[in-house]
């Protein structure tokens, strides 16, 4: 049963390895260079602190591929689970072939299991292997920018990915197996993995631990690293809040020392189109606050454990239910 | 002799429609079996119920002493050639070979070298590429050198021209006498395909098995009579009418005789096995049209 899936599986296997090596050069070589990059520059002042243009020279200067890499590294878990899991059985079921495996002396059970183990660890190890080499290339970035929880870093660095893969596999053979139609199979792995990658990371994440709440003072520094500073009569928005070491899950409006919202005359002395640093300085006089929850960054490795076991445990129930299916209902 | 099928009140239905209905039957050891009837009459579903494809909707079946397709031991006894005869298109006819060695404790690969090699089928030929008859001789192959005690094989021939139809089941025939003791069932709707090779005949019509038993004791029980015109009820009362026939002065009765066939002023001859399957057949598609008759009633 081993022979038979390596020889089945070979050909996919061969365009996952030169897939592979070549991903793995690219990171190699980016990883090289943001190191090399850093040595260079941060490595002797980041401790006592660098002067700020420099820092942020570094992070702006990798900013754009790093988040592309990701946004490619998230795509591999949803390219593994239809190419690979999606066909894994449909393709049998299509083609007739499963009235010719199915009656060898090996039992149904036997022949998924095998087929799902070894296609399966393929899955989670080449995800790994890049997850990896990524993790490794970007870490002293990741560092520097300290936003390890952002839904791109988050989704594409520790333990996560090896989920991701197994869960999107797991979905596309269980697709497989109920649609009995490649394409088709394919299309609904597709949908499905998508939705979930997207439900996850903002729906259930902010959740896994109870968030913290802190009021956050509005002054010069917070400030001027918003994304925007709305006013729409009664309430001030600021956009874009962060916390050091901190996801900020959500944020209120502007409160002033009473805990008011500032009156609409105060606000809009200080409000000055086109000039963002001076709308910033009058506003950091007036003493006001917003109230955040957040999650603190000591929670990250917690929070890669929680999303592994949630990712294990729908990949545990779709293989369960291909056990189930292939057993009574598919003929 | 013990059974090698045992059904009993096996039926099968999908979707509302009973494709296999109340079959209860006993196939002996050490026979090659012709499974015969229309089209979508149950023979695919029968064999699917036996190899462990289906599973059954009522009644059961045990397929030698034990429940079909239940585990790997079970599934190592019955061999499988399912309809249309899948093969893996990409694999070449060599790795069919490995693949058979891989997944089969048993597998006697001499044996299936020597039928891939007097076939004349290149190793290295992918099967996508094979004929029909060809891709049904590797079937067959694969399904031989697994040695099976039971060998269950669905239309085998219907796609085949007449000679790869005849070298096909003379590789039945070989397989058959290989070893004492084996059962063959062979299913197909044309009765002539399987004359020269089966020795026991089980008829299917309208989801129900309508006879069965050796090949030679159904010969020897009915008998084709032909004599003036007389109404069917006129017969000895040892006689069950399967056919009948009349002209105007003339009757002729195709009848099922309990024992040996009394005097009458008839002309009495053997039915061959054809004849006997097409009035079972026709008997049945009757009974079919009365009731749909009266149906509409």
């Amino acid at each position: 049963m081993t022979w038979m899936t390596w020889r089945q599986f070979r050909t996919q296997a061969t365009v996952g390895a030169l897939a592979l090596a070549a991903a793995a050069i690219y990171l190699l070589v980016l990883g090289l260079n943001i190191r090399g990059d850093y040595d260079r520059s941060l490595a002797k002042c980041i401790a006592t602190g660098c002067a700020p243009g420099l820092v942020s020279g570094f992070t702006d200067k990798y900013s754009t591929v790093i988040m592309l890499t990701d946004l490619a590294l998230m795509t591999i878990p949803g390219l593994l689970g239809v190419f690979w899991g999606a066909p894994l059985i449909s393709g049998e079921l299509a083609a007739g072939t499963h009235r010719l495996a199915w009656h060898q002396s090996v039992t149904r059970t036997r022949w998924l299991t095998v087929k799902l183990l070894i296609v399966g660890l393929g899955a989670v190890t080449l995800t790994g292997l890049l997850d990896l080499l990524m993790t490794w290339g970007a870490s002293q970035y990741d560092t520097v920018k300290a936003a390890r929880f952002s839904a791109l870093v988050f989704g594409a660095r520790g333990i996560v990915p090896l989920s991701y893969a197994a869960f999107a596999f797991a979905l596309g053979a269980a697709a497989g197996l109920l649609l009995r139609r490649p394409i088709a199979a394919m299309g609904l792995t597709l949908a499905v993995f998508a939705t979930v990658q997207v439900v996850v990371p903002t729906s259930l994440r902010p959740h896994y631990l109870p968030a913290r709440t802190a009021d956050i003072r509005l002054d010069a520094t917070t400030l001027s690293h918003a994304d925007g500073i709305t006013h729409n009569g009664s309430s001030l928005v600021i956009g874009g809040i962060s916390l050091p070491d901190a996801w900020v899950v959500s944020a209120g409006h502007a409160l002033d020392s009473a805990g008011q919202p500032p009156s609409a005359e105060k606000v809009n002395s200080c409000l000055m189109p086109g000039r963002f640093d001076g709308t910033v300085a009058c506003l950091a006089g007036q003493d006001l606050h917003v109230t955040a929850t957040y999650q603190p960054n000591t929670r990250y490795w917690p929070f890669q454990l929680i999303e592994t076991t949630l990712y294990a445990a729908m990949t545990t129930a779709l293989s369960g239910f291909c056990f189930l299916w292939i057993r009574r209902r598919t003929t | 002799m013990t059974a090698v099928i045992e059904a009993n009140g096996l039926g099968k239905r999908y979707k509302g429609r009973w494709a296999l209905a109340e079959c209860t039957l006993s196939i002996p050891a050490g026979r090659v079996v012709g499974l015969v009837g229309p089209n979508g009459a149950g023979k695919s579903t029968l064999l699917n119920l036996a190899c462990g494809q289906l599973k059954p909707t009522t009644g059961t079946i045990r397929v030698l002493g034990h429940e079909p397709g239940d585990g790997p031991g079970q599934l190592a006894r019955v061999g499988f050639v399912a309809q249309d005869t899948p093969v893996y298109a990409g694999l070449s006819v060599a790795d069919h070979l490995r693949f058979g060695a891989r997944m089969n404790p048993a597998w006697d690969h001499e044996a299936a070298q020597r039928r891939i090699e007097r076939l004349g089928l290149d190793p290295q030929q992918k099967a996508g590429r094979l004929s029909g008859g060809q891709r049904a001789q590797l079937a067959l192959a694969l399904a031989a050198a697994k040695q099976p005690d039971l060998l269950l094989l669905d239309e085998p021939v219907a796609a085949l021209d007449p000679l790869a139809r005849r070298s096909f089941l003379h590789g039945l025939t070989e397989f058959a006498a290989e070893r004492e003791g084996r059962t063959i069932v062979l299913s197909s709707h044309v009765i002539a395909d399987l004359e020269r090779v089966c020795d026991y005949l089980l008829l299917i019509s309208g989801a129900r098995v309508r006879l069965a038993g050796p090949c030679e004791d159904l010969i020897a029980e009915h008998y084709r009579i032909v004599g003036p015109r007389r109404a069917a009820s006129a017969l000895s009362p040892h006689l069950s009418v399967v056919q009948e026939d009349h002209t105007d002065h003339q009757s002729a009765f195709l009848v099922r005789a309990t024992g040996p066939l009394p005097e009458g002023n008839w002309q009495a001859e053997r039915p061959d096995l054809e004849d006997l399957v097409l009035a079972y057949l026709a008997r049945d598609r009757q009974t079919h049209n009365s009731q749909d008759r009266e149906d509409l009633r």
